[in-house]
C-alpha cells in the first residue's frame, strides 16, 4: 500500500490509527506490529516473509549478544552477513550477474526476483539495532512483538525515513499521543501529502513526457525544463513521503527525526547532503564512516572513507551503474570540497556557489533517473547543445505547460512559506493557528481529487 | 484557543477521511456510470492465489477507486484543478476553447498495412467494386487549436498514405472526405463534446462521395431536419467531466422522399422493423446511440431506394451515414468487425452486392486490429 492512495487515505489510516491510540499502551506495540504486518502484506503478499525473516534474525542477535556476551562480536558480524545477503540475493544478483557476464563473456543466467518494496530501508533499520545492542546505546529488545513493531510500523516500512533504534528506543516502550502532538502530525501530513500529490505528481507529468523521447535531437531548452521538473519531483516526492511518515508517526506518538530541510537552498554539496535524505547520511555516518576511521587518521583515509560511503550510497539507491555514477559523483565533490574547495566558496558570492551546488545536483539526478549510462551521457550532451538546436516550438510550449507548476515547486522548495509563518508571528500566532484547519480542509480536498482521478501516482522508491 | 483549534483540526481531518469512507459504503453500489459512460469494477472473489499473485489487492484497489462518494464531483473538481494550472489536456483530452479533442495517438504503421493488406484482399476477390473512406476526426480538422505541438499526429498523412497504398495495390476506390470536411470547419459538422462527427458532417461526406460511388444524391429539401436533443454530452465529456463546453445537438434527418427501416429480430425470432433513429437513447447519456443502436456485429437496413444491395463494413463514425445511403440503396448490410470473429457468414455471397464501402474514422483506422479478419472471407463465397 502506498501513502497516496484512495484505500490507504480513506480506509486503512483511520482504522490503524484509532487502534493504534484507543488500545491501552500494552497493546500498542502488538497493534502497531498488526497493522503494519497488514500494510506490507497487501503490497507484498509473499515477499512479506522476507520482512519477518530480517526482523527474526535482528531480534534473535539482540538476543544471543545478552545471553552470550563473550560471543557479541560474532554475532554481530554473523547478523550483518545475513542482513546483507538476504538484500544482495534480491537486489543486487541481477546486477552482479550482468557485469560478470559482461566482463567474462559469460552467460550465468539471471534469476530476475522482484524487489521486496521498502527492503533497503527496512535492512538498515534492522542492522541499526543490532548495531546499536553491539555498541551498548541500546538494551535488548525482549520482545518479539515490540521488535517487530519496530521494524515493520506503517509510517516509515516503505520509504523512510531510516529511524536508528537509539532514537526511538524509549517511545517503543513508553509513548502517549497528546492533543497538539496529534494535531501537528495532521498538518504535516497533510502536508507532505500535498507535496507527493499536487506537486510531485504534476510537474512529473513534464518529466516524463521529455524523459520519453529521443534525447539526440532533443533542443537545450526541453532538456533543462525536464531534468529540473525531475529536479523538483523526486524532492517533493520523496520529502513528501517524510512528511507523511513523520506525521502519522506522531499521531501514533513517536517523534522521527526530519528528513529534508530545504536541500535545494545549499551552497555546496556537502551542505546539500547534509539537507537531503538526512536518516541515511547520518545512518551511514554512524555505521560506516564513524567506524572506518571518519576524518581522524589523515587525509588520505579521509578521502578513501568518504569515496566507500559514497559509492555505497550510490548502491544503496539502485543496483545499477547510474547509481554508482551518481554516488561516487557527490563523493569525488565533497572530497574536493574537503580538500579546501569549501574554503573558497564560502568567500564566494552566494548566488556563485548555490549555482554550483545546484548544478552538481542537477546534472545528478540526470544519471540517477536515465536507464542507462549511454542515455545518461546523451541526455546531458543535449542539456548542453548535442541536440543541435537551442529552443524550438516544442520547447516553448512544453515550457509554457511547466511554467505555473514550475513556479509552485521553485515557490514551495524556497523556504519562503517558513518565512512567511514567521513574519506572522510563528506557528504559535493566532493568525497561523486559525489558517490550519481551513489547510487541512483545503488540501485534503484537493488532493482527494486527484487521487480518486487516479491518472499519474508514481511510486519512486521501488529500486531502493 | 489552541486546544480548540487543535480539536477542530484534528477533527475536520479525521472526520472528512471517516465520513467518505463510511459514504462510499453505505450507498448502495451501481454497475454502470451514466456519467462516465462506462461499467464500473466489481467487487472483487476473495481467493488465495488471488491474494498472493497480488491481483485482489489490485481489484480491491479499483473497486474502492470506483465506488468512492461522489465520483464524479471529485473527476470535475481535478479537471477544473488541472485547467487551473494552465494545463489543456487532462485523462488524455484536450479542453479546447469551445470544444472537446481526442488528441490523435502515434501511429503504427504495421497495424495499418495489415488493415490495407486485407481490404486489398477483398476488392480482388470478386468484381463488386469496394470503396474506402476514412474520416478526419476532429483532433485532426481543428488541430490548429491545440497548443501542444508535440503531440500532434497528422491524420491526413495517414489518409493519403492509406488511399495511395490502395490506389497502387488494389482495385479499391478511396473516397476524400478531409478536404470537404476542412472547408466546412466553422460549420457543426462534429460534437464539441463526443468524438464522433455529427450528422451535418455525414451529410457533406455523402455529398462527396456521390461522384465516385455513382449514385444521385438527396437533395437537403428531402430531409426534415428534427432537433431531437439540445443535451447531449459524450464521450469526450465522459472522461473530464468538465462543464464548460456548451452541450451538443441530435439531429434527426429525417427522410421525407423514403421510408427507411432498421431490420432486427425480437426475442421470439419475429423480424421487427424499427426507425433508423432509435429515440429510446435520449434519455441515455451516450444519445450518439440515437443512430443504429449499440454496436452490434450485423445490422440490416432497409429502404425503398432503387438503388441495389450495399455491404458496410465500419467503426461507429457510419451509424449516423448509414441513414443518408437508404436514399440510394435499398438493402444494406452493416457489420462492425469488432463484434465478429468471422465475417464469412455474415456476408454471404461477396457478388450479390453491388458495391462494398468500407468506412472508418482515421483514429480507429490507424488501430483497428480488427480488419485483417477481411481476409478469412473466401472466394467460393
Amino acid at each position: 500500500m502506498v501513502f497516496s492512495s484512495v484505500e490507504f487515505l480513506f480506509y486503512f489510516l483511520p482504522v490503524a490509527i484509532l487502534l493504534c491510540c484507543a488500545v491501552p499502551m500494552k497493546f500498542k506495540n502488538p497493534m502497531l506490529a498488526l497493522t503494519g504486518l497488514v500494510f506490507y502484506a497487501w503490497g507484498e503478499p509473499v515477499y512479506v516473509v522476507v520482512l519477518i525473516i530480517t526482523s527474526i534474525i535482528n531480534y534473535v542477535a539482540g538476543l544471543l549478544m545478552s545471553k552470550l556476551p563473550g560471543k557479541r562480536k560474532l554475532v554481530l558480524v554473523l547478523s550483518i552477513i545475513l542482513d546483507l545477503a538476504i538484500l544482495f540475493m534480491f537486489k543486487y544478483t541481477s546486477f552482479a550477474v550482468t557485469t560478470i557476464n559482461s566482463v567474462f563473456s559469460l552467460f550465468i543466467p539471471d534469476p530476475g526476483l522482484p524487489l521486496p518494496i521498502g527492503i533497503s530501508f527496512f535492512t538498515f533499520q534492522s542492522m541499526s539495532y543490532t548495531i546499536d545492542v553491539y555498541r551498548g546505546i541500546s538494551k535488548p529488545q525482549h520482545n518479539f512483538v515490540s521488535f517487530f513493531a519496530y521494524i515493520a510500523m506503517f509510517p516509515q516500512i516503505v520509504a523512510g525515513p531510516i529511524v536508528k533504534y537509539q532514537d526511538v528506543e524509549g517511545q517503543l516502550n513508553q509513548r502517549t499521543v497528546t492533543l497538539s502532538k496529534f494535531s501537528e502530525g495532521v498538518t504535516i501530513f497533510v502536508i507532505g501529502l500535498a507535496k507527493k500529490v499536487l506537486l510531485a505528481n504534476n510537474i512529473g507529468t513534464i518529466w516524463s513526457q521529455v524523459k520519453a523521447v529521443d534525447y539526440s535531437e532533443m533542443p537545450v531548452l526541453t532538456a533543462w525544463v525536464g531534468i529540473i521538473s525531475f529536479t523538483f519531483q523526486i524532492y517533493f516526492d520523496f520529502s513528501g513521503y517524510s512528511d507523511m511518515a513523520i506525521g502519522l508517526g506522531k499521531m501514533l506518538g513517536f517523534d522521527f527525526m526530519e528528513n529534508f530541510n530545504l536541500p535545494y537552498l545549499s551552497k555546496s554539496v556537502s551542505e546539500f547532503w547534509r539537507r537531503w535524505h538526512i536518516s541515511l547520511g547520518s545512518w551511514f555516518r554512524e555505521y560506516v564512516y564513524f567506524p572506518l576511521g571518519g576524518s581522524r587518521e589523515g587525509t588520505f583515509k579521509t578521502v578513501r572513507n568518504l569515496l566507500i560511503v559514497w559509492l555505497l550510497t550510490g548502491l544503496w539507491h539502485g543496483a545499477s551503474w547510474n547509481f554508482v555514477l551518481w554516488g561516487l559523483w557527490f563523493g569525488v565533490l565533497i572530497v574536493i570540497e574537503h580538500l579546501g574547495f569549501s574554503k573558497i566558496l564560502k568567500k564566494l558570492p552566494k548566488p556563485v556557489s548555490w549555482l554550483y551546488t545546484m548544478l552538481a545536483v542537477v546534472i545528478g539526478w540526470v544519471f540517477f533517473d536515465t536507464d542507462s549510462l549511454a542515455l545518461g551521457v546523451q541526455y546531458l550532451g543535449a542539456m548542453f547543445g548535442a541536440g543541435g538546436s537551442f529552443i524550438t516550438s516544442q520547447a516553448t510550449a512544453l515550457l509554457s505547460e511547466a511554467a505555473i507548476p514550475l513556479a509552485f515547486c521553485l515557490f514551495f522548495s524556497s523556504g519562503a512559506t517558513g518565512n512567511y509563518i514567521s513574519r506572522l508571528g510563528g506557528k504559535d500566532s493566532k493568525v497561523v493557528m486559525a489558517i490550519t484547519p481551513v489547510l487541512t480542509a483545503a488540501l485534503l480536498i484537493a488532493c482527494t481529487a486527484y487521487l480518486v482521478n487516479s491518472s499519474y501516482n508514481p511510486f519512486l522508491y521501488f529500486n531502493f | 484557543m489552541k486546544k480548540a483549534i487543535q480539536i477542530i483540526n484534528i477533527v475536520v481531518f479525521l472526520g472528512f477521511l471517516i465520513v467518505l469512507a463510511v459514504v462510499s459504503l453505505v450507498v448502495p453500489e451501481d454497475d454502470f456510470s451514466e456519467t462516465e459512460n462506462r461499467y464500473l469494477a466489481d467487487m472483487p472473489d476473495f481467493s488465495a492465489s488471488d491474494w498472493f499473485s497480488g491481483d485482489y489487492a489490485e481489484d480491491l484497489t479499483d473497486w474502492i477507486d470506483d465506488h468512492f462518494a461522489m465520483r464524479t464531483k471529485w473527476i470535475s473538481l481535478h479537471t477544473s484543478l488541472e485547467l487551473f494550472q494552465g494545463r489543456s489536456e487532462v485523462n488524455g483530452i484536450y479542453i479546447a476553447d469551445d470544444r472537446l479533442l481526442e488528441l490523435t495517438d502515434e501511429i503504427d504503421y504495421d497495424v495499418v498495412d495489415n488493415s490495407l493488406e486485407a481490404i486489398s484482399y477483398l476488392s480482388n476477390l470478386s468484381d463488386t467494386p469496394v470503396y474506402v473512406m476514412i474520416v478526419p476526426t476532429a483532433a485532426e480538422i481543428y488541430s490548429d487549436e491545440v497548443d501542444y505541438t508535440e503531440k500532434k499526429v497528422s491524420q491526413r498523412e495517414l489518409i493519403s498514405y492509406a488511399y495511395s497504398y490502395l490506389s497502387e495495390n488494389s482495385s479499391a476506390e478511396p473516397i476524400d472526405v478531409y478536404s470537404v470536411l476542412y472547408s466546412s470547419r466553422e460549420e457543426y459538422i462534429y460534437y464539441r463534446t463526443d468524438h464522433h462527427w455529427t450528422s451535418t458532417g455525414a451529410y457533406l461526406a455523402y455529398i462527396s462521395a456521390a461522384d465516385v460511388m455513382g449514385y444521385t444524391t438527396s437533395t437537403l429539401d428531402k430531409f426534415d431536419v428534427r432537433y431531437a436533443s439540445h443535451s447531449f454530452y459524450g464521450s469526450l465529456h465522459s472522461s473530464v467531466l468538465y462543464d464548460g463546453i456548451e452541450a451538443d445537438t441530435i439531429e434527426f434527418y429525417l427522410s421525407n422522399a423514403r421510408t427507411v427501416s432498421k431490420v432486427s429480430a425480437d426475442e421470439e425470432g419475429n423480424i421487427v422493423y424499427s426507425s433508423v433513429f432509435d429515440e429510446s437513447y435520449l434519455s441515455r447519456k451516450d444519445k450518439y446511440l440515437c443512430y443504429l443502436g449499440e454496436n452490434v456485429g450485423k445490422t440490416e437496413v432497409v429502404s425503398d431506394a432503387t438503388g441495389g444491395k450495399l455491404l458496410v463494413i465500419k467503426d461507429s463514425y457510419a451509424n449516423c451515414f448509414v441513414p443518408f445511403l437508404a436514399e440510394n440503396y435499398s438493402d444494406i448490410t452493416v457489420l462492425d468487425l469488432r463484434y465478429l470473429t468471422n465475417p464469412t457468414a455474415s456476408i454471404g455471397d461477396l457478388s450479390d452486392y453491388d458495391a462494398v464501402l468500407i468506412l472508418y474514422n482515421a483514429q480507429n483506422f490507424a488501430e483497428d486490429t480488427n480488419l485483417p479478419k477481411l481476409k478469412l472471407v473466401s472466394e467460393a463465397n
